[in-house]
């Protein structure tokens, strides 16, 4: 039952760790990009440097599909193919190498997400 | 009022497990029905019904568009048929026609014997049927919704849209948003928790895995359109200002709102089609799917990404740039997740040895005619390029490929698949043909022309057009393309009412395929299993040698057992050890007396007869109780301690399906609740004064009572629950001292009203608090009916586990409204801006 | 790639449409300044294609409606059709650009498209390649091939990872270089969307005038625009992509453009009934013109030259349309309806559908609800000598 729990834990965090960490990423760089602009074209611009926060707040959030893909990676290492062994086992080593797969593929796919949200306000930063 | 009667009558007699499964014929006595498989037909069969209205809509003004300046349709026709046919195709035809399919074919795929809820199943049933009356019987009405699919405001507004169309569309959409919901939290909690034993998240047929992902999605993008719909009718109705930019709202909102909901919505009809596509694939190529995990992983990505996308449909408001460029980035990480979906689906094919079946026909035709409509849908992320196209007939193109070609393609293949399954007759394969060549053929000549059209300058939503723009050939084009596409369809439903009447029996497993649902005989038995499978492999039918029915003495247990009431296992999420039995229910009517007295109120707040809709809510309230006291009435298995293949009935907390019921709906409520305060905040940030004036805040002595009285609700109910035992006398104390602490933090959130009515109309702040106050004081009400529910229980006496389980559910309730309430607080009293 | 679409030789003379050449050779091109036009005409027609378009825009214009005009029509719907077989649009598509903004579009369009075609013939093949391709080796569909995730990884991940980076680099890079020009240096326009006619305003020289931008050539010129009721769009797809009018916003746009031409515009966003029926034009002018056009708007509205037109401002005067128009210079100041101070000088009638001849006027005034059902503007029965007369009066309003 304890097992149980923890393996679910573990695999919640490999599949869906990474999502939340870009949905996250996503809307809180949208959310101060978009106020800060809206705020300062009422003239109560709040002192903040978007870019700054918005590449802070992306570089902090990376760190999860890192760490997702770092555990998956295990996961993944745990789990030999093919072994023969019984039902409880084997179901166990199939879940694990396929939430290894799984979770390898969406931390990697995520990373780039975030990287490339992180990138726009290098590029540019105005609100027109 | 006891809790004890109505001990069904095979307790009394001999154990017939056949006649407990049998469910009731006849024309009156089948609306009690509740089982999954009429309940998913009666889905498919109402949204087919649909899917042909919506049609005849499509032809009507594809004549119309047939060459410049006719003068078929007039203008006020033709925008009623272009919003009813929108809204028709999203909402009442494919929606319930995916979740019809997967409420049918869900429980065989995974080896239950029923959904997990199966009365409210029903319920979301005769939600849907009303919904979907109530918005055409607008056309009886004369006053038919003519603002488009996507409502914006202001049009869709009060000034703009006059007379009750606008109100036919927001409540019959309410209904049916209500049971699309409804009809994602039964398929969450089945695919978590009901999967046969040994099926592990890692042997889940792959339509399944799609199903979960979308529903997910339902839960988090039809909330906020529910909470959107309900904010404009408060406009409409009390005339609030949301949404009126000359009092502190926003129409942008409405389209933030609405386009959170709107974009998921592709994914939410898209991602099941990628399943059934995984699924039938992977049947009509005799190889098993290439990449299962990475198919899983693109689901996730594409339920995902879909949340973070909706910007893309308002590239052309004015958004700043920095903002819009976000969106362009997310829009092209979900092009990714299309991309390995197609690679596994051809490496499938491949690799494997393909039949030239009309269901895998609409799979290559899906294929080519879906990467088509990414491609276009790449092109429309690039905001440079969408602001030329947006809003033309190039994104008409665009999305009837993600839509026909993404969506109803494979859906035909579903059909030409598991139809042989549902009706135990197959379908005939030159007929079929037929229907491939008319509906692909049709589709690409009404569609591709569009492109163009849009490109050279035809705007969307017009009922003609200037000869001068050059685009009558590629409308007449359309034109014919459209009826080659209905004449397909119309060769389909001939064929399929012949092959219903008279096709050659279609056999257990026609396709030789690999899930559980081929195992059982065509059409499946009420109970679909009378022996519980037990699942060694992903392909259950295909290794046959790695099942061990007899190796699991628990679901041995459940052969032709029990054999005096409906149930089934549930298993654990991960690796489906099975946990606990289920007791499923029995017919009723009661279902149907909440979804009547809703569509009553519905209607009754149409004509504006509000006495009628105070009528309608008692229904409703009436239906509830006595829904719920049937429920509790039936539950003598799991007080007379029964178990089933030893496994035990009567369990509580993660254990018991009810409490993951449970919190599917408070996630649904807490998804509401934070779309309220996102909304708060971004009209804050978007108005020029915020609030009005000062003093319009409410005096915060009452708010923070009521935090208090919320805080010690949930703190009692969350102490009770833990408990390892609860006394019969303590529970009774307790749960008297929730409802009284419930019902004054009520009080309280009724006071903080009175003490300064916001007066909705006079600013978009003013509205903003009495929609907090309204979601407060139904948070209050649902969480006082959870609380009332467990005091009646433990008064009645019972399973012990059945009252923990009430308990535990009822604190979950208090706790969310707390935490919502001090969220709301923190925004309503804290100053964040300006 | 923008070469593709602008490579093939299309002057701006082309971009004119059918009312306004029309009814400019019919008038003698009257008013100020429009002699380039007909020079950029007479250049351009050595293009044999172009003078054929020219003869058949003359040949469907008019008051009436001939069975000639008809026949050739349908040889517009075919020659239509021909055009999409050469894969080439009309002249006012955004695949003929004419301004900066445009020319960005298209330039995307034609890479994304290249790109579009490379991947759905790649994909395509390979999906009928394995449909039919011969299998040699006996097959079991649940064995597993070592490398069977390869094509996956690298097809389905890395390369349109690959390009899609590349992609949204190119996207963002055409936004960045989206121009931006401030009020100080740049012409403004503004202009209001109302149910269903566009209002354009010259802020500078109190110019007022509806449905017509005109705006200098070679100039920066920046468009705000906001809306009096619903959410309007305003799109010209020669010059710039769209831009939204919404309650309680400004949003700007910006048209840089040096190709003096007619450029046909509409409401993209559905705005209500007729929707369909609110257009408008961009006429860019050389500067001159262009200076001469806003001279002349800035005026009051023209005396009355003859009785009958005197007796016309009487009756417009007299009836309703007071409560809705303005002439500058009179008692009218109605604010719901267009400015009709220089209604002459405008090529169309009722946003964009019909060409302003006396017979389309007089038509509109009398039952503008069968021209446009729904349109804000009511049906009179003014007697038929009030009628002509108050035809008169507006057709000097030049």
């Amino acid at each position: 039952m304890r097992r149980e729990r923890r393996d679910a834990l573990t695999i919640a965090f490999v599949l869906l760790g990474p999502a939340a960490a870009w949905l996250v990423a996503l809307g809180a760089s949208y959310a101060v990009a978009d106020a800060s602009c809206t705020l300062r074209q009422s003239g109560r611009g709040v002192g903040l440097n978007v870019p700054v926060t918005i590449l802070a707040l992306n570089a902090v959030l990376a760190v999860v599909p890192v760490a997702a893909g770092w555990v998956a990676f295990r996961l993944r290492q745990r789990s030999p193919r093919g072994r023969r062994a019984g039902g409880g086992t084997r179901a166990r080593a199939e879940l694990a190498r396929f939430a290894g797969v799984s979770g390898i593929g969406l931390a990697v796919i995520f990373l780039l997400g975030v990287v490339l949200l992180a990138v726009n306000p290098l590029v540019f930063w105005n609100c027109q | 009022m006891s809790l004890t009667q109505g001990v069904p009558d095979t307790a009394a007699g001999q154990p017939d497990f056949d006649g407990v499964w049998r469910n009731p014929r006849g024309i009156w006595r089948s609306l009690s029905v509740v089982s999954h498989k009429p309940v998913g037909s009666r889905f498919m069969i109402t949204a087919g019904l649909f899917f042909l209205v919506g049609g005849i809509e499509a032809l009507l003004m594809r004549v119309q568009l047939a060459r410049p300046e006719n003068r078929f349709l007039d203008a006020q026709t033709y925008n009623d048929l272009f919003t009813m046919h929108g809204t028709t195709m999203m909402f009442l035809f494919v929606v319930p026609f995916i979740e019809g399919l997967a409420t049918y074919l869900l429980p065989v795929q995974l080896g239950a014997r029923d959904q997990p809820f199966p009365r409210f199943n029903a319920f979301n049933y005769w939600c849907y049927l009303f919904g979907g009356v109530l918005l055409y019987s607008s056309f009886a009405a004369a006053a038919v919704p003519d603002a488009g699919w996507f409502a914006y405001v202001p049009l869709s507004s009060n000034p703009y849209s006059p007379g009750p169309g606008m109100d036919f569309w927001l409540w019959g959409l309410a209904l049916v948003e209500l049971s699309g919901i409804g009809a994602a939290v039964e398929i969450l909690v089945l695919t978590l928790r009901m999967r046969a034993p040994g099926m592990s998240l890692a042997r889940m047929p792959v339509f399944a895995w799609a199903m979960l992902t979308a529903s997910g999605l339902i839960v988090l993008a039809f909330t906020p359109l529910l909470v959107a719909t309900s904010m404009l009718e408060f406009d409409r109705l009390l005339g609030a200002t949301f949404f009126v930019a000359e009092h502190g709202g926003s129409p942008l909102l409405w389209q933030h709102l609405f386009w959170i909901f709107g974009h998921p919505e592709v994914y939410i009809m898209f991602l099941p089609a990628a399943g059934i596509v995984s699924q039938v694939v992977q049947v009509h190529a005799r190889q098993r799917l290439i990449g299962y995990p990475f198919v899983v992983l693109a689901f996730v990505l594409t339920a995902v990404i879909s949340l973070g996308l909706w910007v893309h449909h308002m590239f052309t408001t004015g958004l700043p740039p920095l903002t819009m460029s976000f969106f362009t980035a997310a829009s092209m990480t979900i092009a990714i997740a299309s991309g390995i979906q197609v690679l596994a689906w051809v490496a499938t094919i491949w690799l494997g040895r393909p039949r030239f079946t009309v269901a895998m026909m609409f799979v290559v035709g899906f294929i080519v005619t879906f990467v088509a409509g990414g491609i276009t849908g790449v092109m429309v992320a690039s905001v440079p390029f969408d602001q030329q196209v947006h809003d033309t007939f190039f994104v008409v193109a665009h999305f009837h490929y993600v839509l026909i070609g993404g969506v109803v393609f494979p859906l035909f293949a579903a059909l030409y698949h598991w139809l042989p399954k549902m009706i135990g007759r197959r379908l005939h394969q030159r007929p079929g043909v037929v229907v491939f060549a008319l509906v692909f053929v049709g589709f690409h000549l009404t569609f591709f022309p569009m492109h163009l059209a849009g490109m050279w300058g035809m705007v969307r939503r017009v009922y003609t057009y200037d000869p001068d723009l050059g685009i009558g050939g590629l409308n007449l084009v359309a034109t014919v393309g459209a009826f080659l596409l209905a004449a397909g369809v119309l060769v389909f439903v001939i064929d399929l009412v012949v092959a219903w009447r008279r096709g050659a029996p279609a056999g257990r497993d026609p396709w030789a395929g690999d899930g559980l649902e081929w195992g059982v005989p065509s059409p499946p038995p009420s109970e679909n299993f009378s022996r519980i499978p037990v699942v060694g492999s992903r392909y259950p039918l295909w290794q046959p040698e790695r099942d061990r029915p007899d190796r699991d003495e628990r679901a041995r247990g459940f052969d032709r057992a029990p054999a005096d009431f409906r149930a089934s296992p549930t298993t654990s999420i991960l690796l489906a050890e099975p946990e606990a039995a289920v007791h499923l229910p029995t017919p009723t009517f009661w279902p149907l007396v909440p979804a009547l007295g809703l569509a009553g109120t519905a209607a009754a707040l149409i004509a504006q007869a509000y006495p009628v809709a105070v009528a309608g809510l008692v229904v409703v309230a009436v239906g509830v109780v006595g829904w719920l006291r049937r429920n509790e009435a039936e539950r003598w298995p799991e007080r007379s301690g029964v178990r089933v293949g030893g496994l035990p009935l009567d369990v509580h907390g993660t254990r018991a399906i009810g409490w993951w019921g449970a919190m599917a709906t408070i996630a649904v409520l807490a998804t509401a609740g934070g779309t309220i305060l996102a909304s708060y905040h971004f009209l804050q940030v978007n108005a020029t004064v915020w609030p009005p004036a000062p003093a319009q805040r409410p005096a915060a002595a009452l708010p923070a009572g009521l935090l208090a009285a919320l805080v010690l609700a949930a703190a009692g109910a969350l102490w009770l629950g833990t408990r390892a035992q609860i006394r019969r006398r303590t529970a009774l104390a307790v749960l008297a001292v929730l409802a009284a602490a419930g019902l004054a933090a009520g009080a309280l959130t009724v006071g903080t009203y009175a003490a300064a009515p916001p007066a909705p109309s006079r600013h978009a702040y003013d509205s903003m608090v009495l929609l907090v106050l309204v979601f407060q004081a139904a948070l209050v009400i649902v969480a006082l009916v959870a609380t009332g529910l467990a005091f009646l229980r433990a008064a009645a006496g019972g399973p012990p586990g059945r009252l923990r389980l009430l308990v535990q559910v009822a604190a979950g309730y208090w706790a969310l409204t707390a935490a919502w309430w001090a969220l709301a607080s923190g925004s309503l009293y804290v100053v964040l801006v300006g | 790639m923008s070469g593709a679409a602008s490579g093939r030789g299309r002057g701006a003379a082309r971009s004119r449409g059918r009312y306004g050449l029309a009814s400019r050779l019919r008038s003698g091109f009257r008013g100020r300044g429009r002699r380039w036009e007909l020079e950029s005409i007479v250049q351009d027609s050595g293009d044999r294609s172009e003078s054929d378009r020219l003869l058949r825009s003359l040949a469907t214009t008019g008051a009436t409606v001939t069975a000639r005009s008809r026949a050739s029509r349908l040889g517009l719907v075919l020659a239509g059709a021909a055009l999409a077989l050469a894969a080439c649009g009309p002249d006012q598509s955004m695949l003929s650009p004419m301004g900066a903004n445009a020319s960005r579009a298209a330039g995307l369009w034609w890479l994304m498209f290249w790109i579009g075609v490379v991947v759905w013939v790649l994909v395509t093949a390979a999906t009928l390649y394995a449909l039919v391709r011969r299998r040699r080796d006996r097959h079991d569909p649940l064995t597993a091939r070592r490398w069977e995730n390869a094509p996956l990884v690298w097809g389905g991940i890395v390369l349109p990872s690959v390009v899609l980076v590349l992609l949204t680099g190119v996207s963002i890079d055409a936004m960045r270089h989206r121009d931006h020009p401030d009020a100080s240096q740049a012409t403004v326009v503004q202009v209001i969307g109302h149910q269903w006619w566009w209002e354009v305003r010259y802020p500078e020289r109190d110019v007022v005038t509806a449905n017509e931008v005109h705006v200098p050539a070679g100039r920066p010129v920046r468009l705000e625009l906001t809306t009096a009721d619903v959410i309007h769009s305003f799109w010209v797809p020669a010059l710039a992509g769209k831009i939204d009018l919404v309650p309680g916003r400004s949003n700007t746009l910006s048209i840089n453009t040096d190709r003096p031409g007619v450029y046909e515009g509409r409401c993209a966003e559905f705005c209500g009934l007729q929707h369909a029926k609110m257009r408008f034009r961009v006429v860019v002018e050389p500067e001159s013109s262009f200076q001469d056009w806003l001279a002349a708007q800035g005026t009051s509205a023209a005396e009355p030259a003859d009785d009958l037109a005197a007796r016309g401002r009487q009756v417009f005067l007299s009836a309703s349309c007071v409560y809705c128009h303005t002439i500058r210079g009179t008692a009218a100041v109605g604010s719901v309806g267009p400015d009709l101070t220089h209604l002459a000088s405008r090529d169309t009638l009722a946003a964009g559908i019909m060409p302003n001849t006396k017979g389309h006027l007089g038509g509109w005034i009398v039952d503008p609800q069968q021209v446009k059902p729904g349109a804000r503007m009511p049906s009179s029965d003014l007697p038929p000598d009030d009628l002509q007369a108050l035809l008169a009066y507006l057709g000097s309003l030049a």
